[in-house]
């Protein structure tokens, strides 16, 4: 069965980008959001396999935004893809129950290797 | 402000650059003090961070660079520098860059800065002013064009 990605981050480029590499090894974007309060909102609705969520957005950010859809769903999994990776950071991503975080910029293996760890 | 709070932005730019788009910025070791005005080379993102301090990133190159980048990286042959998507990939370079740097100055001085969604602008020669805040710049060149920073801290750069 096909996983179905949400995509969470406010560049339109990183959207571009990341469909590009999903959609090359057979994963579906089901649903592109720009900010964090559309990403748990987009989550409610499709219910996806995974959520790639960035961390610096308007309206609310992406550790607001996993918090919500982690209380919504514990269950959920998401992998956070951010240019920010300090080591605070990185703490309140994890007490959050985020497994992986990559720092952009990425590349395919990086995504690749992170999705397969997940689901 | 000591210049170990500005240089991590020269680095991260040279770096950040060549691991999206494959490309060299000779040039851009050193930052020197800037007053007043900028005049914009074509395209133009600025992002601002606060923490124990506040600053912001100018980023500022010319139009034919800020078209290889957006080209190179997003596979694409785009032709006008005006396109929502070349200014967007400007963008989201600056937030790479600042993200870099202070994940860097977070690590080494604990300011537990944090930044804010970039803003982008174009229009070559456009001014920009910045009063009443000291800042440092550095140049850097590449065969695509010219890029530059800017970086500011409250307080200046005492």
């Amino acid at each position: 069965m096909i996983k179905r990605i949400l995509i969470v981050d406010d560049s339109p480029i990183i959207h571009t980008l990341l469909r590009k590499t999903l959609e090359k090894h057979d994963f579906e974007v089901c649903g592109d959001a720009h900010n964090g309060r559309e990403g748990v909102e987009m989550y409610k609705e499709l219910k996806p396999d995974l959520v790639f969520m960035d961390i610096t957005m308007p309206i609310i950010d992406g550790l607001e935004a996993s918090k919500l859809i982690k209380e919504y769903d514990g269950q959920a999994k998401i992998i956070m893809l951010s240019a920010m990776g300090d080591d605070d950071i990185i703490g309140q991503a994890e007490e959050l129950g985020i497994d992986i975080f990559l720092k952009k910029p990425f590349d395919e293996y990086k995504i690749i290797s992170a999705i397969s760890k997940m689901i | 402000m000591d210049k170990k709070f500005y240089q991590p932005f020269c680095r991260s730019t040279k770096d950040i650059i060549k691991e999206m788009a494959g490309i060299e910025i000779e040039g851009m070791e050193s930052m020197e003090e800037e007053e007043g005005e900028i005049s914009s080379m074509g395209v133009s993102s600025i992002i601002t961070f606060a923490g124990t301090r506040k600053g912001r990133l100018l980023v500022d190159m010319e139009l034919g660079l800020a078209l290889y980048l957006a080209n190179t990286i997003l596979g694409e042959a785009y032709t006008d520098a005006m396109d929502r998507m070349v200014l967007s990939t400007v963008s989201e370079i600056n937030n790479i860059v600042s993200g870099n740097a202070i994940t860097s100055l977070n690590n080494s001085y604990s300011m537990d800065l944090r930044l804010a969604p970039p803003v982008v602008f174009t229009g070559q020669d456009m001014v920009i002013s910045i009063p009443k805040i000291n800042s440092l710049s550095s140049q850097g060149y590449t065969e695509y064009g010219k890029i530059s920073i800017n970086v500011a801290w409250e307080g200046g750069n005492k």
